[in-house]
């Protein structure tokens, strides 16, 4: 079964995106005074904000792929770097959901999966997708949910 | 009843006091401290002349008394020079075990071992080791049942002359942007620096090797350390492959295998063949990867 991120996922990231890269506009706009080489400096940061919220974070939600088999999770994800996991379902050993405000009003949570050291982090998955893919996962008797 | 007995090479002297590494840099600290504050310094104190031995004392005490007997399926470790103690692992519950070689192990004849063991336990009972080149070989021979599967990639072979004289072409662009055609000794380091990376390519390229049968059996180098990585197929972590835009043009990628162990020990195989890795992976670890 294949999970894929929703449009619903990309508006999350670009909201975040938003608030931070205005968060570090203000900033510099303050620290530099308000003066010219300050707006120059602005412009460029948010020109490099928007490149990076409308054209490699869609592309990334794109190319983000789940496919769940039977004993078995694959997750491919990258841009410019591709990367595919291969996590076997046994070796899972915790999974935990996760939602902020923003998320829970936009029915999206984040799942990490614990594995023998560090995290496996799904990002912004629709709450009704995310319930499916821990229905398959917590299928296998090895696998201990956490909310 | 087979029993085999094995003692820790000298240099695990080394890897018992890196727990205790601010006893040895306070004093460099301090010496540099006051040397910039107030131009003169006192090369060592007493005190951390007494520290610093008493260090040393015990990492000698605890190498001397390291003792490793492996009887049929048991492996038993004791070690401590004054508060003793005595591990009896199975082998069957042993996850990983990574063997790292570096100059200094070349020059001293000595293997750097890490076993690990299954499942997470914060109490960290896998242990670290140096062991004599000769018993490693003893205890640990290499599994290369069967054949060695076709994982390198010969059009990679490009990439040692290739990418270091792309990287050296920018750097030494971006030199000469900033600093001038002078200043020729920055322009030396980077060529160093590219020389460096050519011949790790090329020592990763010619090492680089995997073999699946009923283990995994994995050659991977770090730097210039050639590193080797046993691990029951059944006690495979996570596979991570990873590709750069380089690696999809040329049609490679890096496979990082991890045990599932404490410390999640891992290893990477650069510059292997997509299409044949993935098949072998698939087959015989029964995957269903597919890029």
């Amino acid at each position: 079964m294949t999970f894929v991120l929703s449009k619903k996922t990309l508006l999350v990231w670009q909201l975040r995106i938003a608030v931070a890269f205005v968060l570090v506009c203000l900033f510099l706009l303050l620290a530099f005074s308000f003066n010219v080489e300050s707006f120059i400096v602005v412009l460029a940061v948010l020109c490099l904000g928007l490149g990076f919220a409308l054209g490699y974070v869609p592309i990334y939600i794109k190319n983000y792929k789940i496919v769940a088999e039977k004993n078995c999770l694959y997750i491919s994800k990258g841009v410019i770097f591709n990367s595919l996991i291969v996590l076997p379902k046994l070796r899972m050993v915790i999974v935990k959901e996760i939602a902020t405000p923003l998320m829970r009003w936009l029915n999206v949570k984040i799942i990490m999966l614990k594995v023998a050291k560090g995290w496996i982090v799904i990002p912004d998955l629709e709450n009704q997708v995310a319930k499916q893919l821990l229905d398959l996962i917590s299928g296998d008797k090895n696998a201990k949910k956490h909310i | 009843m087979q029993k085999s007995t094995f003692k820790a090479h000298p240099l695990t002297v080394f890897i018992l006091m890196r727990s205790y590494w601010f006893i040895f840099a306070s004093p460099i600290l301090r010496i540099i401290v006051e040397y910039i504050a107030w131009g003169d310094t006192k090369i060592i104190s007493t005190t951390e002349a007494l520290a610093v031995s008493t260090v040393i004392f015990f990492a000698i005490c605890g190498w001397a008394s390291i003792r490793i007997d492996i009887v049929d399926d048991l492996v038993i470790i004791k070690r401590g020079g004054f508060i003793k103690s005595c591990s009896k692992i199975a082998v069957s519950k042993a996850s990983v075990i990574y063997l790292k070689r570096n100059f200094i192990d070349i020059l001293f004849k000595s293997v750097g071992c890490f076993v690990g063991l299954q499942a997470y336990n914060s109490d960290k009972s896998n242990f670290k080791i140096k062991l004599k080149h000769k018993d490693v070989n003893k205890m640990f021979p290499q599994n290369t049942n069967g054949d060695i599967y076709p994982v390198k990639s010969n059009r990679n072979r490009n990439r040692f002359f290739l990418a270091p004289m792309l990287i050296a072409l920018i750097l030494v662009s971006l030199k000469t942007a900033f600093l001038g055609v002078g200043e020729i000794w920055v322009t030396a380091i980077f060529l160093l620096i590219d020389a460096y990376y050519a011949v790790v390519c090329y020592y990763n390229y010619k090492k680089g090797q995997l073999h699946i049968q009923n283990n995994i059996y994995a050659v991977g180098v770090k730097g210039f350390s050639r590193c080797q990585f046993f691990c029951h197929k059944n006690k495979v972590g996570v596979i991570k492959i990873f590709q750069t835009p380089a690696d999809r043009r040329l049609k490679t990628c890096k496979i990082k295998i991890t045990a599932y162990s404490e410390d999640a020990k891992s290893i990477k195989i650069k510059n292997t063949n997509l299409k044949n890795a993935i098949d072998v992976i698939n087959e015989k670890l029964n995957l269903k990867i597919r890029v």
